[in-house]
């Protein structure tokens, strides 16, 4: 397998996704946008928890978009959201800081991917064209949220 | 077959909502142990039910021991989630009183497999407690018949619990399985018919042994 796919497949594995909707694509589209809504927001959680220092805030959130990505067969989103969640277990904010930026970066490749995935228009074979979605905005990595000194 | 599917992540509950609809299950779909406890122990509760190990409010381990704690605990197959990492999580949900577990994230064919051997668990479950209620029944007929029975020394009859005095074969088809039919023994035969019979012809009785 070439490097690239292989690295590609550890960002969003399609064909993995498929086989776990049970080849149901109109849903893979669904849960994809559901992810796109999600994950942005379980990432400013982890973002806040880590600056106010709540490990247990912190684990809850890596945990579920552990969850989420592992369901969605997004290993990189998932394997770096696993390492941190188990940080926060440990009470190890520092480890657990230091897999921030791995997980923005697996997010910021994930997220567009899942964007396309989540507009593939459906081929219905008897020629009805299902109606357009509205565009989503593309993804943007939230600000860290910005705290009184 | 109703399903409760209780699972905060909403990837993975819409997921399992769309797939158990598609398998002709009549799914609800909850997002957190509170309203999943509620399910559960209200009237018309699903019988299966997957639960995810860690939910908001109160987690899949909790929803079991509360709903295996229930004064009278109903028939219940209960199927927890955890990531595949989480053995001990595995061990305290079963001990919790989850029947199953399924890795998160899951695959459709095991997680259908799985729900087959809840269901046939039901089945036999089900089937056990009206054998066992059967068997009651049997045994209280049973310790009826062997009670102390007041019988009358002239006509026979016996007293029923009731005060009511009954033809024996009438109480015993009643607490009893058997039936009967009519016959005649031949001393009764002998003393009682033959001279009936010879009295009709208008023959003198034979006499008596």
């Amino acid at each position: 397998m070439p490097e690239s796919l292989r690295a590609s497949r550890a960002v969003f594995d399609r064909g993995e996704a498929e086989a776990r909707v049970g080849g149901n694509l109109a849903l893979l589209r669904e849960v994809a946008a559901l992810f796109l809504e999600d994950a942005p927001r379980w990432l400013r959680v982890i973002q806040t928890a880590l600056y106010v220092r709540d490990p247990e805030a912190l684990w809850r959130s890596a945990h579920a978009l552990q969850g989420s990505a592992a369901s969605l067969s997004a290993r990189a989103a998932q394997e770096t959201a696993r390492r941190l969640a188990a940080q926060a277990r440990a009470g190890d904010l520092a480890g657990a800081a230091e897999l921030l930026p791995p997980l923005e970066t697996a997010l910021d490749r994930l997220l567009p991917v899942l964007a396309e995935v989540a507009e593939t228009r459906p081929v219905v074979a008897d020629g009805f064209i299902p109606p357009d979605r509205p565009t989503p905005p593309p993804w943007r990595r939230p600000p860290l949220p910005e705290f009184p000194s | 077959v109703k399903i409760l599917v209780a699972e905060d992540d909403r990837v993975a509950r819409r997921m399992l909502e769309t797939i158990l609809a598609e398998w002709g299950y009549q799914v609800t779909a909850v997002g957190d142990g509170v309203e999943a406890l509620r399910e559960l122990t209200g009237a018309d509760a699903p019988q299966l039910a997957i639960l995810d190990w860690i939910m908001p409010g109160l987690d899949g381990g909790e929803v079991c021991r509360r709903v295996r704690a229930e004064p009278n605990p109903r028939l219940m197959y209960l199927i927890m989630l955890t990531i595949k990492s989480s053995r001990a999580d595995v061990i305290a949900g079963l001990r919790a009183g989850a029947d199953d577990y399924i890795s998160k994230p899951f695959d459709p064919a095991e997680l259908e497999a799985r729900l087959q051997v809840g269901r046939r668990m039901l089945n036999l479950e089900r089937s056990l407690a009206a054998r066992v209620g059967q068997l009651e029944a049997a045994l209280r007929q049973i310790k009826q018949l062997r009670g102390l029975l007041p019988i009358c020394m002239y006509c026979k009859k016996i007293r029923d619990g009731e005060n009511y005095w009954q033809q024996v074969e009438a109480y015993l088809a009643a607490h009893s399985e058997a039936t009967f039919s009519h016959s005649i023994c031949p001393h009764c035969y002998d003393s009682i018919v033959k001279p009936e019979l010879a009295a009709l012809s208008g023959e003198a009785p034979p006499p008596s042994p």
